[in-house]
C-alpha cells in the first residue's frame, strides 16, 4: 500500500524528478464550495506553468485526495504550478471551467485548499437504427481507428470558449457523447455531421447546418423518499438529448 | 340433441356432422381444462416477469398485434409460444405491471406504450393494449398459468404527491375506479380463473407509524375499494383475486442510515431495515384494520429484494418473519411474494451484454453469465431456507433493444444494470442462460444444489474487469470488479484505495479492496508484455473463488488517429484535435506535443489556459486556438506515467 501510494505521491515525470529533490511541497483540501464536504478520492494533479518547456514539457504531479479531502504533493520543483481536478464526481475541473488554482510554490510547504464546484451532466445520445455508422466504417479505411458515430458535438460559452462533448460510450446503433458542464450558465449547443443526415427526437432533420441551441442546466432535485418510481436512474444520472441518425448524407466524404 | 327421428339422409349426414363437431367441442374443453389453472390455486408461486423478445416491458400489450420480422410472427403469437414453454417448465405464475401513460411518461415524455391515466378509461388505451391484456391472459389461462397484475399508476403518485391535489377519498376513489375497469374487464367481462393477485400500486405504501396522515389514509381507502372491487367480481373470492401491496424492506448504509443508492463496503454484513418493515406491516394492519372494522392485514406483501449478498439477504428474511420490534408485526413468509429479484449478465459482448460492470438496487452487482446463475442458485436457496414460496423473478428476456431503441437511448452503466437481467439472451440464436435451465429445474423438481454447510458457504460470485487493455510501464491498472456474496477480497498485486464503481460517488469505499462493484488502481507493472492480475473474493464462510483480468503493458502511449472536431483529417489552425489512441492516463498529466523543424514545440495539456480534455484513456481533446503554425507537424502523446512518448504521429494544420 505505502509503494503504491508513493507512486502517486512521488514524481511521475523522470527529468524533473532528478531535480526535484530539494522542491517544496503544496497541500490543502479539496471542498465542496456548496456544503464544505470533503472530495474524497479525487485526482489533485499540479501542473507546471512555463512560456517555454523545450523538449521536456511540463513537470506534472499527482495526489488522491484522503478521506478528509486533503491532498499533499511533495518534491515540488519551485515555479507556477494549476491545479487542476480528476476523478471527482460531478465536481468540475477548475482548470476547465474556473476558477482556476494557482500555486507558486518555493522551498517549504504551500497550503491550498480549493473550493469546487458542482457541474451537471450532459449527454448527447445518437441512435443508428440502421447502423450506418458501422456502413460508413466498413466502406472507409480512413475511418476505422476512429470511434464513434463521426457526430460534431461542441458547447458553446458565452465567452466563445468551445469544448467539443467526447466520447463515452459507443455500441453498435447507440453512441453517448457527454461532459459535465457547469450549472445555471448559459450554453450553446451545436450538433452537426458531415457524414450523415440527422434527426431529432421527433424525427424532425436537422439541416446540413446542424442543430444549434441554447442551453442552461439546473442541478436536479433530489427524488421523493417516500416513492420508488421505477427507472428513476434513468433521469438522475444526465440531461439526455436524443439525436437520430437517418441516412448518410449526400456529399460525405 | 337426438339425431335418431332424422328421416331424410342429408339430414342424418348433417346430423353426424354436427355430433362429430359436439365432440370436437368436447375434446377442445376436455383439452383445455387439462391446462386449465387448479383450484385452489398452489400455494407456491412459481412467477417470471414476463414479456417477449424485443417487445419487453411495457411494450408487450403496445406491440401485441404487431409483426415481429425477426421472429417472423405477430407479437401474440411468440407470446404464445413461450407461455407454452413456461408452462411445460414448471413456472405457473406471470407477474405483469400494468403501466399507465402518466407513469411511463413521467420519465420518457416520448415513449407511446401505457394504459390511460385516470381518470380516462384505460379500455381507450392505444393499441387495443385492453384487447391484448384480455388475450394475455386467456392464453396465460389456457396454458394453465395464474397472473399476478400490478397496477403502476403515475397518475396515482403524482396525485399522492399533491398534483393535483385532492382528499384521500378523492384521490383513492379516482384511482380505485380506475383499476375496477380492469377488475370487472378480466373477471366478469371476460371471466378468467386465473386472476390469482392484484398488486395494490407500484411504490406506493403507508408511512410506517403514521395511521392518520393524508398519505397512509390514501393507501388505506385505495386498499379497500379496490379489494371491494374485487371481492365484488372475483369467481373466487379471497381465494383469487387477493389484494397485494409493496413492503419496503430497504438497505441500509453501514453507518445505520438509509442506502442512497451508492456502494459501501459490506462491514459486518448488509443489513437491511427489516424493523421498519415490520412496523410498515404494522400500520398496514392498523389502518385495515380501521377500515374493515376487524383485524386485518393485507393479503400478501410484495417485495423486491436485490441484494449484493445471499447469507446478509437470509437472516433479514429470517428477522423480518420472525423477529420482534416495537410498533411492529413479523411479515409471515406465507404472505410475501417477491414481485422482483434479479442481476444482470452485463459482464458479456453486445448483444448479449456491454461489458460494463456495474450495480442497481441493493447494491445488487452485476456478473457474468456464469455469475449470473450463481447468483440466482445462491437467491433460490436462500429462499429456501426463509421459507419464501411465492416469486417471480426479473424477467424473462433481456431487454437491451427496447432499453437502447427510441426514446429511452440507455447507456453505458444504465444499460449495464437494466439491459441484461433475463433467463435467455435477446437473440433467439443466443438461446437461453444458464439461469433458465436452472430455474426451470428448481420450479419442475425442486433441484437446486444449495450450500452445506449452509447459506454462508455459497460460492462467491465475481468478476475483474480493466478499464483498458492496454497501459504503459510505470502506469497503475484501473480494476473494476462485481462481487456478491463476497465477504472479503485479496489482490495478487499491491494497490490503491477502493472506490465504487458509480461515477456520481465521490468517497473512498474501503482503504482496502472491498465494496460489491469497486476499483481500485494496481500498481504498475515495470515490464512491458501480457499481465494477468487475479482478484479472490471468500464467502462468509471462507471459501475462495478467483476472477482475473489480463492487460498488455507497452512503454509509451498508442496514437491511432488525431482528427478535428467534424471527425475528419483535415485539421485547420483553429480546431479542436482529437487523439484517438490508447494508454492515456484516465488521471489526467497527458500531454501532447508537436514538433516541427524550425519551429518551438507546442505543448498541449490540461491547465494550458485552453479547452484540453483527458478523462480517458482512449481520447484527448485539445483545442489548437492557433498555437501550430500552417504545415505538417510530428504529434507525440506522453501519459504523465512512463516518460517515454508515443510514437510519431504526422498531422497537417491547415490554415
Amino acid at each position: 500500500m505505502r509503494t503504491f501510494l508513493a507512486l502517486f505521491l512521488g514524481c511521475v515525470f523522470l527529468p524533473v524528478c532528478l531535480s526535484a529533490q530539494t522542491g517544496g511541497r503544496v497541500s490543502g483540501a479539496i471542498l465542496s464550495d456548496e456544503t464544505g464536504a470533503p472530495i474524497v478520492g479525487a485526482t489533485v494533479v499540479a501542473v507546471q506553468q512555463s512560456s517555454n518547456f523545450g523538449k521536456v514539457g511540463p513537470a506534472i504531479f499527482r495526489s488522491t485526495t484522503e478521506l478528509d479531502g486533503s491532498y499533499a504533493i511533495a518534491n515540488v520543483p519551485s515555479g507556477d504550478y494549476l491545479l487542476c481536478l480528476y476523478e471527482a464526481g460531478d465536481y468540475l475541473d477548475p482548470c476547465q471551467w474556473g476558477p482556476a488554482t494557482n500555486a507558486t510554490i518555493a522551498t517549504g510547504t504551500t497550503s491550498l485548499d480549493i473550493r469546487v464546484r458542482k457541474g451537471v451532466r450532459l449527454a448527447v445520445r445518437v441512435g443508428d437504427a440502421e447502423n450506418l455508422v458501422a456502413q460508413y466504417k466498413k466502406s472507409s479505411p480512413d475511418a476505422s481507428a476512429i470511434p464513434g458515430a463521426f457526430i460534431r458535438i461542441t458547447v458553446t460559452d458565452t465567452q466563445g470558449k468551445m469544448r467539443t462533448l467526447p466520447l463515452t460510450y459507443a455500441s453498435e446503433r447507440l453512441y453517448e457523447y457527454s461532459t459535465l458542464v457547469p450549472p445555471d450558465t448559459d450554453l450553446t449547443l451545436n450538433v452537426s455531421s458531415s457524414f450523415f443526415m440527422l434527426a431529432d427526437q421527433s424525427d424532425n432533420p436537422i439541416g446540413e447546418q446542424g442543430y444549434s441551441a441554447p442551453l442552461r442546466l439546473s442541478i436536479p432535485k433530489p427524488p421523493d423518499p417516500r416513492i420508488r418510481l421505477p427507472f428513476a436512474f434513468l433521469d438522475r444520472r444526465a440531461t439526455v438529448i436524443p439525436v437520430k441518425i437517418r441516412a448518410a448524407a449526400s456529399g460525405a466524404p | 340433441m337426438s339425431y335418431k327421428r332424422c328421416t331424410s339422409a342429408a339430414v342424418w349426414i348433417a346430423g353426424l356432422l354436427a355430433e362429430a363437431a359436439a365432440a370436437a367441442v368436447i375434446l377442445g374443453i376436455l383439452s383445455t381444462a387439462q391446462a386449465a389453472v387448479p383450484y385452489p390455486p398452489p400455494t407456491t408461486w412459481k412467477g417470471v416477469n414476463y414479456s417477449p423478445r424485443r417487445h419487453t416491458y411495457f411494450r408487450m400489450l403496445y406491440d401485441w398485434y404487431s409483426w415481429d420480422s425477426t421472429a417472423g410472427k405477430y407479437v401474440h403469437q411468440m407470446v404464445d409460444a413461450d407461455l407454452t414453454r413456461l408452462s411445460q417448465n414448471g413456472y405457473n405464475l406471470l407477474h405483469l405491471y400494468l403501466w399507465d401513460q402518466e407513469l411511463l411518461r413521467s420519465v420518457n415524455a416520448a415513449e407511446p406504450a401505457g394504459f390511460l391515466s385516470a381518470p380516462s378509461d384505460p379500455s381507450g388505451s392505444p393499441n387495443n393494449q385492453w384487447g391484448a391484456l384480455n388475450d394475455f391472459v386467456t392464453k396465460a389461462e389456457s396454458k394453465g398459468l395464474f397472473v399476478a397484475l400490478h397496477f403502476a399508476s403515475g397518475r396515482f403518485i403524482h396525485r399522492m404527491q399533491g398534483n393535483p391535489g385532492g382528499t384521500p377519498d378523492q384521490v383513492a376513489t379516482e384511482f380505485a375506479n380506475w383499476t375496477e375497469k380492469f377488475i370487472r374487464y378480466l373477471n366478469s367481462t371476460n371471466p378468467h380463473n386465473n386472476v390469482l393477485l392484484w398488486g395494490l400500486a407500484y411504490s406506493i405504501a403507508p408511512v410506517p407509524g403514521d395511521t392518520t396522515g393524508d398519505w397512509s389514509t390514501t393507501w388505506k381507502l385505495a386498499y379497500k375499494k379496490v379489494d371491494d372491487y374485487a371481492r365484488m367480481y372475483s369467481p373466487h373470492p379471497s381465494v383469487l383475486g387477493l389484494i397485494g401491496t409493496n413492503l419496503y424492506m430497504d438497505q441500509l448504509r453501514p453507518d445505520g442510515q438509509p442506502w442512497d443508492g451508492f456502494i459501501y463496503p459490506r462491514s459486518q454484513g448488509y443489513t437491511w431495515n427489516w424493523q421498519e418493515a415490520q412496523r410498515m406491516a404494522k400500520t398496514m394492519r392498523d389502518l385495515l384494520t380501521s377500515a374493515y372494522g376487524t383485524q386485518k392485514d393485507p393479503d400478501i406483501y410484495m417485495m423486491q429484494l436485490y441484494h449484493p449478498n445471499s447469507y446478509d439477504l437470509l437472516l433479514h428474511l429470517s428477522s423480518l418473519s420472525s423477529g420482534y420490534v416495537a410498533n411492529g408485526i413479523p411479515a409471515p413468509v406465507a404472505k410475501i411474494f417477491v414481485v422482483e429479484f434479479a442481476t444482470s449478465s452485463s459482464l458479456n459482448s453486445p448483444p448479449n451484454g456491454n461489458n460494463i460492470p456495474y450495480y442497481g438496487d441493493a447494491q445488487t452487482p452485476t456478473t457474468t453469465v456464469s455469475g449470473h446463475s450463481q447468483w440466482l442458485n445462491n437467491t433460490l436457496c436462500a429462499y429456501r431456507s426463509a421459507g419464501l414460496q411465492k416469486y417471480a423473478y426479473w424477467s424473462m428476456f433481456d431487454p437491451y433493444t427496447m432499453w437502447t431503441g427510441s426514446p429511452w437511448y440507455v447507456t453505458g452503466q444504465d444499460l449495464a444494470w437494466s439491459g441484461f437481467w433475463g433467463l435467455s439472451f435477446e437473440p433467439e440464436a443466443s438461446g437461453d442462460k444458464p439461469s433458465w435451465s436452472l430455474l426451470s429445474s428448481f420450479y419442475l423438481n425442486g433441484s437446486i444444489n444449495c450450500p452445506s454447510p449452509g447459506q454462508s458457504n455459497a460460492p462467491a460470485v465475481v468478476s475483474l474487469t480493466s478499464s483498458s487493455n492496454y497501459y504503459t510501464v510505470a502506469q497503475p491498472v484501473r480494476l473494476t470488479w462485481t462481487a456478491a456474496d463476497v465477504a472479503s477480497f485479496s489482490l495478487n498485486r499491491g494497490h490503491g484505495a477502493s472506490y465504487s464503481c458509480s461515477p456520481e460517488q465521490t468517497g473512498q469505499v474501503s482503504s482496502d479492496v472491498a465494496g460489491s462493484c469497486a476499483y481500485t488502481d494496481a500498481s504498475a507493472f515495470s515490464s512491458t508484455g501480457s499481465q494477468t492480475v487475479t482478484l479472490t473474493g471468500y464467502n462468509v464462510w471462507g471459501s475462495p473463488q478467483n476472477a482475473s483480468a489480463s492487460v498488455t503493458i507497452g512503454l509509451g502511449p498508442i496514437v491511432n488517429a488525431a482528427t478535428d472536431q467534424n471527425y475528419t483529417y483535415t485539421i485547420n489552425a483553429y480546431d479542436t484535435i482529437i487523439v484517438w489512441g490508447n494508454g492515456f492516463s484516465l488521471t489526467g498529466g497527458n500531454t501532447i506535443q508537436l514538433t516541427r523543424a524550425g519551429y518551438p514545440d507546442v505543448w498541449m495539456y490540461n491547465g494550458d489556459g485552453h479547452y484540453f480534455w483527458d478523462h480517458s484513456h482512449f481520447q484527448i481533446n485539445a483545442s489548437l486556438d492557433g498555437r501550430a503554425a500552417t504545415g505538417q507537424w510530428t504529434l507525440y502523446v506522453r501519459n504523465g506515467y512512463s516518460g517515454t512518448p508515443s510514437a510519431a504521429y504526422t498531422i497537417m494544420i491547415n490554415p
